[in-house]
């Protein structure tokens, strides 16, 4: 018997009871929406995480020195030749296509002084044009701009936090103080932004001022900490870093600086996204063969039903194999039948949220944050490229297995059935 | 050089339960149908018969003994086997019709065919001469639901016939239907084991079959107890 055949007594056989099977193919659709708008929002609140977190720390991918993470409290420098280096190996045609800008920064700490005040901070020593785009500091200015102005007092962006304690604002003058070697060396900076992260240390702790008058304080012109890599999305990190560690290793005679993914700078974050997918796949996987146990017992009644049926097809000579395959038929266009519904469905809310966002804002903090990355509270729903493949050959594979049991049940009915009364 | 039978079975056994409970529903039974016959096999409820049926359509396995149908010593087969001889060579008529709820009179019709493997246009010329013949043309689209007792009873002789099988094998085909409808019934497969010389082997328990029937086996306890 073809298949063709089988497919289409399948499908007769579904609708014997309509109800039924609309009921189960509702549940196996209420399923696929649920995981795919989960899927979606959690990967969508992943990736603001990792765009935060890269954005405002040191890009998808960051060149520094080779031992920048091992001997903690000494600064370390990338060599103008190697940052320069560093610089061409971006430029190349296929790296480039690939990335949306660079940002060469130095870090350092350091003393922040007004009127009435003094405290202890990061400095980050950065390139506005280049930061602008890419870093997240320029996009919260709240107040002013970031490190504009042309006077002879050299721009300085600070957080809201910060401005508080120093009791400073827009045009305000404040002394920064850090070490040069064995001597401290102080600027004068006039305040040209305010910057509000929603992350209290960083508003708290941070000034942001021109790479060139932090190289001259440091007096280490061409000195730059990291050279951060900002690409257009995380899913192509690995394959950038590769690509950027390979051809820097072949420029660079000598010792390679370190080129890292994320993943490898922002650890924390990293294994909370893995530990937040592990809770969902979980929830999810439960989820979903919760529901095909739905199915298995929606067919497994069919199957329970129609022994005598299936007594009459064997006794026509019909073999337990295409028996087999017929149960199994009608299982698997169950499946589709909730699958596809859910899918059409569940594909428009994540283009929805796509679009407009979930906003969670009554439900959670403004100042929530994890692994030192804020949360934002407007979550846009993003399905990582192969999410919904994946989904759909798992359920299709539950629909398989939920199937297995009846139909071996139905292939081995007992063909004598038919003929009793 | 005589025609072979039909059937022939030898020293034929079926014991269901164990222990104390074995209870002989076939006992030593051998016996020979030829070729064209219109025979039944009548008896009191536990007389055996439908298990007589059962084995000689190779729907289940005897305890001891061997069958042949059509030449073919089925005892040895294995049950793809079986289900291609019951495909190929055999026709089933039961007593509460048994047709296939979502498939249409004349999908049920041909659903032996479509097995076989015969192509669609094949199929529905020799459904539909078989039903022009039964007095079924113009029910072909309808359900067995839209379909009277005794319209699904012929539809179920179609599906037993159209594939000329060499024995058709009817259990007790006429005991849902009413007197009138049961005759009628009855006239269609005369007329096709007279026209196609189709062998039929009744179960019944029904004197109209009885009186129509060219031989007539009466079993008690398993065992043959006439053959006339």
């Amino acid at each position: 018997m073809s298949t063709a055949h089988l497919m289409r007594m399948s499908w007769r056989n579904l609708w014997r009871h309509p109800r039924r099977t609309a009921l189960t193919a509702l549940a196996f659709a209420i399923g696929v929406f649920l995981l795919i708008v989960s899927l979606g929002l959690g990967d969508g609140m992943h990736e603001k995480m990792i765009e935060t977190g890269v954005r405002l720390g040191s890009g998808h991918v960051v060149v520094e020195p080779a031992d920048a993470r091992k001997t903690f409290g000494d600064l370390h420098y990338l060599s103008a030749a190697t940052a320069a280096a560093a610089e061409g190996v971006l430029a190349q045609a296929e790296i480039h296509g690939q990335v949306r800008g660079s940002a060469p920064r130095l870090l350092a700490s350091g003393l922040i002084s007004s009127a009435s005040n003094s405290t202890g901070v990061q400095i980050i020593g950065g390139v506005p044009a280049r930061e602008r785009g890419v870093a997240l500091l320029p996009d919260r200015i709240t107040r002013g701009e970031f490190l504009a102005g042309d006077d002879r007092t050299p721009p300085a962006a600070i957080g809201a936090g910060l401005a508080d304690k120093l009791g400073v604002d827009i045009g305000s003058k404040v002394v920064l103080m850090t070490q040069a070697g064995t001597e401290i060396q102080s600027q004068l900076l006039r305040v040209r932004g305010i910057f509000s992260t929603g992350m209290g240390e960083v508003d708290r702790r941070v000034v942001a001022v021109r790479l060139e008058d932090l190289q001259a304080m440091i007096q280490n012109p061409g000195a730059i900490s990291h050279l951060a890599v900002f690409l257009d999305g995380s899913e192509r990190t690995a394959v950038v870093r590769d690509a950027i560690a390979h051809q820097l290793g072949e420029a660079i005679a000598g010792q390679a600086p370190s080129v890292l993914s994320w993943r490898q700078a922002m650890p924390e974050l990293a294994q909370f996204i893995v530990v937040d997918d592990a809770g969902n796949y979980l929830f999810n996987g439960v989820l979903l063969i919760m529901v095909s146990l739905g199915v298995l017992n929606t067919i497994l009644m069919a199957v329970l039903e129609r022994r005598r049926e299936f007594s009459l097809l064997l006794a026509l000579g019909m073999r337990p194999r295409e028996i087999t395959t017929m149960v199994i038929i009608e299982s698997m266009l169950l499946t589709a039948l909730g699958v596809g519904t859910g899918l059409a469905t569940g594909w428009a809310t994540h283009r929805y949220f796509a679009a407009y966002g979930l906003d969670l804002s009554s439900l959670m903090d403004q100042s929530f944050s994890v692994a030192g990355v804020p949360i934002d509270a407007l979550v846009y729903s993003y399905l990582y490229p192969g999410r919904i493949e994946w989904t759909l050959a798992f359920v299709a594979l539950l629909g398989l297995a939920a199937s297995i049991y009846p139909a071996v049940r139905a292939a081995r009915t007992d063909p004598t059935e038919a003929t009793r009364g | 050089m005589s025609t072979p039978p039909a059937v022939k079975t030898e020293s034929l056994r079926k014991i269901y339960g164990s222990g104390d409970q074995r209870v002989a529903a076939v006992d030593g039974i051998s016996l020979e149908i030829a070729t064209g016959e219109f025979a039944a096999i009548a008896g009191p409820s536990g007389s055996g018969k439908t298990t007589l049926l059962n084995l000689i359509g190779a729907l289940d396995t005897p305890d001891e003994g061997r069958i042949w149908v059509d030449e073919v010593e089925i005892t040895s087969l294995s049950r793809a086997g079986r289900a291609n001889l019951r495909r190929d060579r055999l026709g089933f008529i039961f007593q509460s019709y048994n047709l296939i709820p979502v498939l249409s009179a004349l999908e049920n019709a041909e659903f032996v065919l479509l097995l076989q493997g015969v192509d669609a246009e094949d199929r529905q010329r020799r459904v539909r001469a078989v039903f022009r013949k039964i007095g079924l043309e113009g029910l072909e689209n309808r359900r067995p639901h839209q379909l009277s007792g005794g319209q699904q009873q012929r539809v179920a002789i179609a599906r037993a016939i159209v594939a000329e099988p060499a024995l058709v094998l009817a259990d007790e085909p006429t005991a849902n239907l009413d007197s009138a409808t049961g005759a009628a019934l009855l006239d269609v497969m005369q007329d096709l084991n007279r026209d196609l010389g189709t062998t039929f082997i009744f179960s019944t328990h029904d004197p109209r079959v009885m009186e129509r029937a060219s031989r007539l086996i009466r079993l008690v306890d398993g065992a043959i107890d006439s053959d006339q």
